[in-house]
Order: structure tokens, then sequence, then C-alpha cells
């Protein structure tokens, strides 16, 4: 009983660290505040069209309210996704697990890319009001 | 909110109160047709096979001497006290001095997902682990020497009482941990963990340590999941291997037992309705009102669920109505924990994580103590297959442990041509909570 409980000890802290963070080429940030993801460059919020396989997912903040298609968007393991998000007010993204951050400039809209590589349900969330954007569902 | 972003973590609404990532829906029709029969199926051989009794609270074979000597040695029990004491005075340190986010404080992980989610599998393979190392009696034996009072207190806590006190906690607990605002703010937790032990060492203090037995909502909830331990300990003391679920036949009721176990498994299924997409869209996840009266609506119906079916067995059976529902309250207890495995497993794996990474460097000064700073969770631990097994079995099993541990109780305690027949009620909510559980739990 005393091996297996330390053996499972040892498991559980062996496993329980995590991994070293991805590289800063990485296709996801780390768990430290990653590298701003918004594109200085002004975006239109309509994605040019023609780019296949990507997954374009566009909400609009106004007055506190979020507008999107669709509260879910659900993509498969692997996709790619660019988000664009339009605000009236200064605010910060946050794209949880993926831990992806862009600031949003009042009426400016900001963009970020990502590969889908974790499967689950994730939460989008402006952090200043605390609403949500919308939920990826990967897989 | 005119605060600045960096010094107050937004108001998040994150299942299980961290995180931001959920498990993906399932197949959900098929899930519950198969779980639902699964446990009708149960019943029907029950009926056919188990004709009476088998299930001995006292039995159970006697550990050898070493395994024996080692479990009870008293020196296992003082490093266990001084490294849970150690861990929590860390943690509520960390809360205060750490990082001000949940983003690099460990204390919402250590609470809500390490201590909270990590005491369940701890107390179910280990037994009753946090009676014997907890920090509250640790801090409560202090004060007494201090006052010169006796442990054994002052007045007499009535028998009545029961596990009421530990309903209430782990109800205000789940409301913490499901609803309120800003609960992962690291200065919160750290607050309301030295709010919570003030006042049960208080109460203590006049009630004696017998307090914490069950009105320590972690204490008894440890203890509540250890019933279900194959390691257990006899009438006379002796530790013995024995069938898990013999731990939950005692024919005399607790009271407050059977609310506790509808506190957990109510708050579970309204965690698992949260994440559905149907109460995204209608309702506002950030609302204190929606979720508090959604989250007492859940436990309610569980309640209400179990104390019809009991009503029907006492009118089918000529079973006194007022007692039957504390005698079968711990036959609960599987299928609490049975959600609980299924809601959280992960969450336990997956954001558990976070705590040991955030261990690395608890106060945010660049130290590197388990080379793990900077790492992020790997969510490669617990895919979305192997999860989904997980959950749908531990939904089944758990009801089918409950219905086996309800019908055996139901044997030994009325009369045998009328036990079959007060059984039916029990069967019936069994298989609608396994349906409902398996929705709530496992639908988008």
């Amino acid at each position: 009983m005393l091996v297996t409980a330390v053996a499972l000890g040892t498991l559980a802290s062996a496993a329980a660290c995590g991994k070293p963070a991805d590289g800063p080429g990485g296709a996801s940030g780390g768990a430290t505040p990653a590298p701003a993801g918004s594109s200085g460059a002004p975006a239109t919020g309509t994605a040019p069209a023609g780019q296949t396989g990507v997954t374009n997912v566009e909400a609009t903040v106004t007055k506190g309210k979020v507008r999107t298609a669709s509260g879910r968007v659900k993509v498969r393991l692997g996709a790619r996704v660019r988000i664009t998000v339009t605000s009236d007010t200064a605010e910060e993204f946050h794209l949880h697990g993926y831990d992806r951050e862009m600031t949003l400039a009042p009426g400016k809209a900001a963009t970020l890319e990502l590969v889908a590589d974790k499967p689950g349900v994730f939460e989008a969330e402006l952090h200043h009001s605390g609403a949500r954007v919308f939920e990826l569902q990967v897989g | 909110m005119p605060v600045p972003a960096q010094q107050v973590p937004a108001q998040q609404v994150l299942a299980h109160g961290l995180g931001g990532r959920t498990d993906l829906p399932l197949d959900a029709v098929a899930a519950i047709a198969g779980g639902g029969a699964a446990v009708a199926a149960t019943f029907l051989v029950l009926t056919v096979a188990w004709k009476r009794p088998r299930l001995r609270a006292d039995g159970g074979r006697p550990l050898p001497g070493g395994p024996a000597r080692f479990l009870d040695a008293p020196a296992l029990t003082a490093a266990g006290r001084v490294a849970a004491f150690a861990a929590t005075a860390l943690v509520v340190a960390v809360a205060f001095a750490g990082p001000p986010t949940d983003r690099r404080n460990l204390a919402p992980w250590a609470l809500f997902v390490t201590f909270w989610v990590g005491l369940v599998p701890v107390s179910v393979l280990f037994g009753p682990v946090w009676r014997r190392v907890n920090p509250l009696r640790a801090l409560h034996a202090g004060l007494c020497r201090l006052t010169r009072t006796d442990p054994g207190g002052r007045r007499r806590l009535p028998e009545r009482i029961g596990y009421w006190p530990a309903a209430a906690w782990l109800t205000g607990f789940v409301w913490l941990e499901l609803v309120a605002p800003h609960r992962s703010d690291p200065r919160l937790v750290g607050a309301l963990i030295i709010g919570y032990a003030a006042v049960n060492v208080a109460l203590a203090w006049w009630f004696g340590r017998g307090w914490f037995t069950r009105g320590d909502g972690f204490e008894a909830y440890s203890s509540l999941l250890a019933r279900m331990c194959p390691v257990g300990r006899r009438g006379d003391g002796t530790l013995v291997l024995r069938t898990p679920l013999a731990g939950l036949v005692r024919v005399t009721g607790e009271a407050g037992l059977a609310a506790t176990a509808c506190v957990l498994i109510g708050s579970t299924g309204f965690d698992g309705i949260t994440r559905t997409t149907y109460w995204r869209d209608n309702v506002d996840p950030s609302s204190i009102v929606w979720g508090t009266l959604g989250l007492a609506a859940a436990i309610g119906a569980v309640a209400a669920l179990y104390w019809t079916a009991m009503r029907a067995c006492a009118a089918l059976t000529g079973g006194d109505p007022a007692e039957l529902p504390g005698r079968f309250a711990a036959t609960l207890l599987p299928i609490a924990l049975g959600y609980t495995v299924a809601h959280y497993f992960s969450f336990f794996v997956l954001e558990g994580q976070m705590t040991f990474i955030l261990a690395s460097d608890p106060f945010g000064t660049g130290l590197n103590l388990l080379g793990s700073t900077g790492n992020q969770v790997d969510y490669g631990l617990a895919g979305p297959t192997l999860t989904a097994q997980v959950q749908v079995n531990a939904i089944v099993l758990g009801h089918i442990c409950g219905t086996i541990a309800a019908h055996d109780l139901a044997l030994r305690t009325q009369p045998p041509e009328r036990a079959l027949r007060g059984q039916l009620p029990v069967a019936a909510v069994m298989v609608v909570l396994t349906c409902a559980g398996l929705f709530a739990l496992l639908s988008g």
C-alpha cells in the first residue's frame, strides 16, 4: 500500500506540472501572458473571400451587448480560426485555454488567428465588462 | 466599472469557478438511453438474484498486521498533519501576498481544484483522510490550550443537528464556486479560507472538537465519501478490507445526511446545466439572481424527487414516512460520487496542473522551484475520448451502486414480501436521475 501510494504520488506530481510552454513561434500562447495577438493593421472586419480552411468568427460589442452569428462556434480539431472583434469601448479580449488576448481600441476591429489544436469548449470573454463573447468548440 | 484591469480580475463566468475550458458535449441521446436502460436492468437483476441482504456494515476481512500498523502509525498522522497545515498556510500566504490574478496565483486553483476535487479520490481510496489531518483541528487544539478550555467543549451539540451544518457549508461553497462574482480573486479566496477557519474553530471551541465531524463541511464531505472506501474500520476499531458499498448500509438514519447528498448531486447537475447552450442562450450567465435561483432549483428538484420516492416507498411497504429518507440517505452517496467524477475528472487532471505550475513561483518573484514556471496545461493528459468514457461510466455506475445499496438496505429493514414493491419508486427515481444527470452533464 505504501508502495502504491508513493507511486501514485510520484505519478501525480510528475504529470501535474504541465508541459513547457511553446516557443515564441508556437501556435498557441504560453501560460505567461502571451504577446498580444492584436494585429496592428486596421482590419476591415470582413475576411477576404477565397481563403479555404479558415473559420471566421466576427463579433461586435455595442454598449456592452455582444453580437455574434452564433453563441457557440464549432470547428474541427486542427482548423484555422480567425477571430475579429470590434468594440465601441476600450476592452481586453481573452480566449481561455488558448490564452490568447488582444487589446481592443474603441471602434477598431482587431484580429487574431490560431490553430484549434486543443479539444474542448473554450470561453472567449471581455476582461473589463466580463461579457462572454462566444464559445469555441473544438473537436 | 472604472477599475484597472490589472488589479481586479474581471467577473468571470467559468465552469467550476475557474479555467474557462469545458468538456465536449457527447452524443446525448445514445448515452441517456443506454444509461437509463442499464440502471433499469440492474434493478430487474437484483430482484431475481439478490433476495437476501448481502452487505454487512460490520463485515470485512481484517488487514494483515504490517499494513494495519502502518496505517495506524502515529508518525503517519503527525506527518500528514504537518503537511496539511503547511500546505494550507502556504496557500493562504500566497493568496494574500502572491500575484493578484488567478492566472498567476495558485490559491484559487489550490482551493477549487486540488483541494475540493482532490478530496474526493483521496477519501474514496484512502478513507477519512481529512478528519485525520484537518488543520482546523490543530488550530482548535492550540486555542484550547491557550484559553485553558476543555477540547470537549462547553456545550453539547444536540444530536438532531447532525449533518445540517455540513449541508449548509457545502451549499455555501458550491454557491461560491458556481455563482458568486469574483470567486477566483486570490484575495477573496484567502479571506474566505480564514473566515471559514475562524467560524469553525470558534464553534468547535464552544461545542467541542466533535463539531468538526459533522459541522466542518469539508471534513464531513471527506468522511461521507470514505464510507465507500474499500478499507474501513469495524465497530471494534479493527481496520478491515470490505465491500465498498458495505459502509452505506447502516440502519439508523442521520439527520441532515439526505440534505447533504442532495446538495452535492443538485449542485453538480446545476453546473452541468449552465454549460448547455440552452442555458447560455437564455440566461445572462453573470446574473447572480438567476444563478442562485438555478442552483436552488436544482438542489430542490433532487430533494423533491428523493422525498417523493421515499413517501411512495413508505406507502407501499407500510414503513414510517418520516424515517425512511434518513435511513436511505447514504445510498445517495454513490450517485453523488458518480456525478462528481463525471463532472470534475478532466477539470482535475487538466486545470489541476495549474496549482503545480504556479507553485513553482508562488509569489511571482521569478523563482523556478519545481522547474515548471511558465509551463502550460498539457491538454493531452485527458483527451475527449477518455473523458467521455469516464463521464458516462461514472454516472451509470454511480446509480447502479446506489440501486444495489438501496435494495440491500430495503431487504434488511422491510418485510420481505413488501420490500420489492417498496423498491419500485426508488428504482424509478434512479432511472430518472440517471437520464437527467446524463442530460445535464453531457449535452451541449
